[in-house]
């Protein structure tokens, strides 16, 4: 199955995304990004299952968090 | 004869069985550096941090985990949010019973003519102490909720009442009233709020925090953040934007467990309990001869001093007993001269819900004699 990753950005940001997600039993991993994936060096964000793609952006949009999409 | 500590408002010396045990499994497991790596170790670490920040929240009723900032202790907390929060030119109201965690990094400021100090009085009426010391340049409050001295209580309510009510900003040090009793940031506004973990909540020495409900106009310090690595500058979102270096994971750990078990006691029966210890305190007190009672004991802390004795005396006569208070100025040199006690000192006694009802008899009985 393949995995969706969404960059967040800080650390502290992408696992407070990850508890709120928890609770809506919708489980990520957050990750350290790859280099190609960032701009100005480290940066982080959450990786899940994509049949969950549209439950977390829903989520996200609907708390005003931002993010990025990488396939 | 076993020891009766009695400096817990200096640092909690006996820590809940629990709170031992699984700090030391903690550090048994082992753990990363959080925020640097991508590897699992590291991950775990950031989360138990997040968690930390997480039961803070819940326990101060505040809402977003990511702006509380972690220190290595409330005194550098209070040298930040005091060195970035406040602005040039500023007036400063402060109180007599300030900790020099407060009172230096304000005099530091003041010597570089950056702000101007005014002090009020914390007895009596505090919200008409305090509008009596406004003026037009009065732009902050920076104080204490709790002495360190005497278990004076400034009322936080009033303190938040007249931030709003004169547009000021509110520098809060809760180190003696934090896991002591219910602190709620979503009844009482305040700027920044800081605190020690070594104290009522029962963690390892190494850890504090701050509350920032406003962005600091400025970093304290900068470095490695895990973050925007080729950036001059710090990242610009709380926490990491206030969190350069490796913060003490095994601090925090102890701090997330002795938070848990103070959610478990729950904050109103610790509070209960401080009470009746200083009301059996205070009945003794007020009996014997010869003694200057600085205040009446609140929140578990008690200072007096005998006449004719320096303070470090009876408390050397309490070592030698097994009991440990601490003498002398406590840090706090205002409200020695405000009780003048400056030349004798005082003998604090300070109690946390570890203390038990018999070892302040003991410790009564070895004071009458």
């Amino acid at each position: 199955m393949k995995n969706i990753v969404f960059s967040i950005g800080t650390l502290n940001e992408s696992i407070k995304i990850k508890k709120i997600l928890a609770k809506e039993r919708i489980f990520v991993a957050v990750v350290k990004l790859e280099e190609r994936r960032t701009r100005n060096g480290c940066s982080y964000g959450i990786e899940f299952a994509e049949k969950d793609v549209y439950s977390v952006v829903h989520i996200l949009t609907t708390r005003n968090i931002s993010y990025n999409t990488y396939l | 004869m076993s020891i009766i500590y009695f400096d817990n408002a200096a640092t909690t010396f006996k820590k809940p069985k629990e709170v031992l045990a699984k700090t030391i499994h903690y550090l048994k497991k082992g753990y990363g550096n959080a925020g640097r790596s991508g590897h699992y170790l590291s991950m775990q670490t950031a989360e138990m941090i997040y968690d930390t920040r997480d039961i803070i929240s819940q326990i101060l009723h505040y809402e977003n985990p990511n702006r509380i900032v972690f220190y290595h202790n409330a005194t550098e907390a209070l040298n930040v949010a005091i060195k970035t929060c406040i602005p040039e030119g500023a007036n400063v109201l402060t109180s007599y019973m300030e900790h020099n965690s407060v009172l230096r990094p304000l005099y530091s400021m003041e010597a570089e003519r950056r702000i101007s100090i005014t002090f009020f009085s914390h007895k009596g009426n505090i919200e008409e102490n305090i509008k009596n010391k406004l003026s037009d340049q009065t732009q902050a409050i920076v104080c204490s909720l709790v002495s360190n001295v005497t278990g004076e209580e400034i009322d936080l309510s009033i303190l938040s009442k007249l931030k709003k009510e004169y547009n000021l900003i509110l520098i809060v040090d809760a180190s003696q009233m934090f896991c002591h009793k219910e602190i709620n940031l979503k009844e009482n506004e305040v700027d920044v709020l800081c605190t020690a973990g070594h104290k009522g909540a029962f963690s390892m020495q190494g850890v504090g925090f701050s509350v920032f409900n406003i962005d600091p106009s400025r970093t304290y310090i900068e470095g490695g953040s895990g973050l925007e690595t080729f950036s001059h500058g710090m990242p610009s979102a709380l926490p990491e934007r206030m969190e350069a270096g490796t913060l003490s994971a095994p601090a925090i750990a102890s701090l997330f467990f002795g938070l848990k078990y103070v959610q478990k006691i729950g904050m109103d029966k610790i509070e209960r309990k401080l009470d009746y210890f200083d009301q059996l305190i205070d009945n003794e007190l007020e009996l014997l001869s010869d003694i200057h009672v600085l205040s009446k004991g609140k929140h578990g802390i008690h200072s007096f001093v005998f006449s004719n004795e320096m303070s470090s005396t009876t408390a050397k006569h309490l070592e030698k007993k097994g009991i440990c208070v601490r003498s002398g100025y406590h840090c706090a040199p205002l409200i020695h001269k405000f009780y003048k006690t400056e030349t004798t000192g005082a003998v604090r006694v300070s109690l946390s819900i570890m203390n038990t009802e018999k070892e302040i008899k003991r410790f009564l009985s070895e004071l009458k004699k």
